[in-house]
């Protein structure tokens, strides 16, 4: 305690410590100031000893202790049908396991998705690059050709795989001609090698992996 | 200043930090050997606090219910009795205020003063029943602070720590609980009923 030159002060700091000089549990500094003041002081020497009173009756008070394995069973049996009431995470069979290492395991599992994911984006943007690339560079005045013109807008669901995408593009005859956008918008047209299926727009909006899809002019490029 | 902990306490400590980071591992041996540890301590401190048993098993079984779904999350900051005291503590009020409705939990400022508890009580009980008597007629937070320095032994900052409240805080409780006693148990004191000390 910070001494205070004050003896009414050094009194009161004196009182409130007694409780915690009876148990032991001040400093060594702390308790050399206190057993200074209970010296010249009578009040803080009764109540000192008042205190060590209450506290060893306290510490003597005997109270019945019970056999702690009825309820520590009794807990083990919350604590697993607690387990198998929570859903699994995944399907292997993890229902034993505790709630903060399935969490552990999906966030691992969340992390090598993305990263996963991430590389598959690096080789579909090299790929669309490639595609691109016969015509070296682009002009403002360059016409595009009318099978590179966004006919639909869509936003795909992020559990949305690139193989998924590939077939679902593929099979639809369809291509990415711009996007994903900051908001995750994908452009597609025709591809080159073909028109697009007649209800290619219908399809993409009945694919669970599809959350939206509009078709767009294909003059304005605008929401029809 | 934080006081030191005294050497038993602390190997005590490490050997708890130990059993925690194989509870959080999900190792079930460590986990009974601590239950089984603080069911007695606990047990007799919650048993200051209720008569009735089953509560006290309730308020035990609570609290490790959550020591073992957050056992992950103890980072060992600070003493596992400390951990363990502040959600058995916070699992009391919760239960006490559901059953009793306890008029004791209201805050200081909120209460009557204790005319009822005036009257001494050395006249009319057995020595051994001044006490949990004495201890019952004050409110839960003067309560708990008595017990966790007097029963468990923590500091004023472990206190303040369990109880989620500035050390002032405790230092308050502590006057106001010991103010009271020393009218409700005289003859503990072996002094004259009604004195009071103002320190």
């Amino acid at each position: 305690m910070n001494r205070p030159d004050d003896p009414v002060a050094r009194h009161r700091l004196t009182w409130d410590l007694i409780p915690w000089v009876v148990n032991g549990r001040v400093s060594d500094e702390e308790r050399r100031d206190v057993d200074e003041h209970l010296q010249s002081c009578g009040d803080c020497r009764e109540e000192y000893e008042f205190q060590s009173r209450l506290h060893g009756a306290l510490q003597a008070d005997g109270t019945v202790e019970r056999d702690p394995q009825p309820a520590l069973q009794r807990l083990w049996t919350r604590i697993d049908a607690s387990a198998r009431a929570e859903p699994a995470a995944s399907g292997i069979g993890e229902t034993k396991l505790r709630p903060r290492i399935r969490t552990r395991y999906l966030a691992r599992t969340l992390t090598a998705a993305v990263f996963v994911e991430a590389i598959g984006l690096a080789f579909l943007g090299q790929a669309l690059w490639r595609q691109a690339e016969p015509a070296a560079y682009r002009t403002l005045t360059t016409p595009t050709t009318s099978t590179q013109r966004p006919t639909i807008r869509a936003v795909l669901a992020p559990t949305f795989t690139l193989g998924e995408l590939h077939r679902l593009l593929g099979r639809l005859r369809l291509q990415i001609v711009d996007g994903p956008t900051e908001a995750g918008v994908y452009s597609l047209a025709p591809a080159a090698a073909g028109n697009a299926g007649a209800n290619a727009l219908a399809e993409l909006r009945a694919d669970p992996g599809v959350r939206f899809a509009e078709p767009l002019d294909p003059v304005s490029g605008q929401p029809q | 200043m934080n006081p030191p902990v005294p050497p038993l306490r602390m190997r005590k400590d490490d050997h708890e930090q130990n059993l925690m980071r194989k509870v959080a591992q999900g190792n079930r041996a460590a986990f009974e050997e601590l239950y089984c540890d603080y069911h007695r301590r606990l047990g007799r401190f919650l048993a200051r606090l209720t008569r009735n048993g089953e509560l006290v098993e309730e308020v035990v079984n609570d609290t490790f219910w959550i020591v073992w779904r957050k056992a992950g999350e103890f980072h060992g900051t600070s003493q596992v009795s400390t951990w363990i005291f502040g959600i058995a503590y916070r699992c009391t009020l919760k239960s006490l205020r559901q059953i009793e409705g306890d008029r004791r939990l209201e805050p200081l400022s909120m209460r009557d003063d204790y005319a009822s508890a005036e009257e001494p009580l050395a006249a009319r009980e057995e020595r051994s029943d001044w006490l949990g008597h004495g201890l019952r007629l004050l409110p839960a937070e003067q309560r708990v602070t008595l017990e966790l320095a007097y029963y468990i032994g923590h500091s004023i900052e472990e206190i303040s720590a369990i109880m989620d409240c500035p050390v002032g805080t405790v230092k308050a409780r502590m006057f106001h609980a010991r103010v009271k006693l020393r009218n409700l148990l005289p003859a503990l004191g072996g002094m004259d009923q009604g004195h009071e000390s103002t320190g």
